[in-house]
């Protein structure tokens, strides 16, 4: 569905290097990693609005250089900013937009924004943060595209809505025939929902491989920090002491091989995060 | 298809954007010139309010649109889909509609003039050419809302405008004492070729100007056809 072969952006004094991943389609695919990482440059370039100093990018098998059209057409977004005009009504910004799209169906846009909770007859610029990006979502389900790529959209959402967020996505990717990025510092969710995961860190890609790998390939042991020093250094990301105790990320192989006083378990994103984050510091 | 160009004309005022231009302190100077100037003029010109509005309603909706209608669509605009040659003809159309439009309105008030007042060809034709300059007016630096800045060799391209704006309201002055013969060109022949000098001087100081800034629009406009201005 995405292919990123060895994409490179430099934009004044930051420079994305090397981006190199395939997500399948059915995935729901997690982008993250600290404030100026490179998320939403890593977005911007498969959306195609900055183009790759070096690699390429191919989205269900187009490029942009010569499918652009083809390509947008295929693509729902939302970023955490207002795309739509503040002016106008969310239904006169759905007409006004959804008519470059060749599957908008507006009387889908209405029933979304009727099950967001919506006024169509409201102006976008009235809306709350979190209503404009439900608003953003509702257009980009109903030209029907086959990828979603959604930039910080859960961050102001309220828990009840969060959770039919997920849920929507969840169906939306049912049939395996479509995929979602999502670009968020939420990572709880991601935990629970995504299939893939792309860990930026100042520009760098740090991983970006399914979840089964990212779950298989590392653990989290906790214990005496002798016994976690007992292994072998290369095995150990970054470790943590304190006063009772040492807490370290580690790669995981087969044979396992902890001392058995040590309690080992999978990552949370967030855990994986935070002791990549320490290991450059 | 004209509907289509009048409606995205009207969608895409940002009147958001006098927000910013508030705060941006040269262009409150300009403003605040522009206040200044038509207030002046009105309480000097009273009695000739047809004349004044024939005059300034075209040249303040040409300015202020290209204050408030940035050439550069908006980013959801470089999401939809189109193609590059799409994206270019809606970039041009649109500032090609905008320029005809505001010309109309600039024909219109002069046409009011010419009919119901006295005013030579000489001052017709200054007044439509700054109102021209004026028209073709590009905003520099819209990329993005926020990067409303406007450094001091970018003044330099507003320049033409800001002198257009000048010149126009001189030509205002002029036309309005015509009416009270001051400077009566009827008959008066001296005086006709006093104005005709005057209109040469100007129009060879806004041609060489209006020949720059020709370039720098091309430039933005091609600029505008790519999210990442002049990426190719």
């Amino acid at each position: 569905m995405i292919e990123v072969k060895g994409v490179s952006k430099k934009l004044g004094g930051f420079y994305l290097r090397n981006c190199t991943f395939t997500i399948p389609a059915g995935y729901i695919c997690g982008l993250v990693g600290p404030n100026g990482a490179g998320k939403t440059t890593l977005l911007h370039l498969l959306l195609g609005l900055y183009q790759a100093d070096e690699g390429t990018i191919a989205i269900d098998g187009m490029v942009y250089s010569s499918q652009e059209k083809q390509i947008h057409d295929e693509i729902g977004t939302v970023l955490g900013e207002d795309l739509f005009e503040p002016f106008l009504t969310l239904e006169q910004n759905g007409d006004y937009y959804g008519k470059y799209y060749s599957c908008y169906n507006r009387e889908q846009m209405e029933e979304y924004l009727k099950v967001f909770g919506l006024e169509k007859k409201r102006k976008f610029g009235m809306l709350s943060k979190g209503e404009k990006v439900k608003c953003l979502f509702a257009f980009a389900l109903s030209h029907a595209p086959k990828l979603l790529i959604l930039d910080e959209a859960t961050g102001s959402f309220d828990p009840d809505f969060r959770s039919r967020f997920f849920e929507i996505l969840k169906e939306y990717i049912a049939d395996g025939t479509k995929s979602v990025i999502l670009a968020t510092h939420l990572t709880e969710d991601l935990d629970r929902i995504a299939d893939y995961l792309i860990y930026l860190e100042e520009g760098n890609q740090i991983f970006a491989e399914d979840m089964e790998t990212f779950r298989s390939r590392y653990r989290i042991v906790a214990g005496e920090s002798y016994k976690i020093k007992l292994l072998p250094k290369e095995r150990i990301v970054h470790m943590e002491e304190n006063n009772y105790g040492a807490k370290a990320l580690v790669i995981h192989n087969r044979q396992g091989n902890y001392d058995s006083a040590l309690q080992v378990a999978s990552p949370s994103i967030e855990e994986f995060m935070y002791f990549f984050s320490k290991r450059r510091k | 298809m004209f509907r289509k160009y009048i409606r995205d004309y009207m969608d895409t005022y940002r009147l958001y954007y006098m927000k910013q231009l508030w705060g941006d302190k040269e262009k409150r100077e300009l403003l605040f010139f522009l206040m200044f100037l038509s207030i002046l003029l009105m309480l000097d010109l009273k009695g000739k309010g047809i004349i004044v509005l024939a005059i300034f309603v075209p040249m303040f909706l040409s300015f202020f649109s290209g204050l408030l209608r940035p050439i550069r669509p908006g980013k959801m605009m470089y999401l939809c889909p189109m193609d590059r040659k799409e994206r270019r003809s809606y970039i041009y159309g649109d500032y090609y509609f905008r320029i005809s439009l505001h010309m109309l309105f600039a024909v219109l008030g002069i046409g009011v003039i010419v009919l119901f007042f006295r005013c030579d060809m000489l001052s017709v034709l200054e007044i439509l050419l700054n109102d021209f300059m004026i028209t073709i007016y590009i905003m520099p630096e819209q990329k993005a809302i926020n990067q409303w800045k406007i450094s001091k060799e970018e003044q330099m391209k507003i320049f033409p405008q800001e002198m257009a704006i000048i010149l126009n309201s001189i030509q205002a002055v002029f036309v309005v004492k015509e009416q009270g013969a001051v400077f009566s060109s009827n008959g008066d022949g001296h005086h006709l070729i006093g104005k005709g000098i005057i209109l040469l001087v100007f129009f060879l100081i806004e041609l060489p100007l209006y020949l720059k800034y020709r370039k720098y629009v091309k430039k933005e406009l091609e600029d505008a056809v790519f999210f990442e201005g002049g990426a190719k």
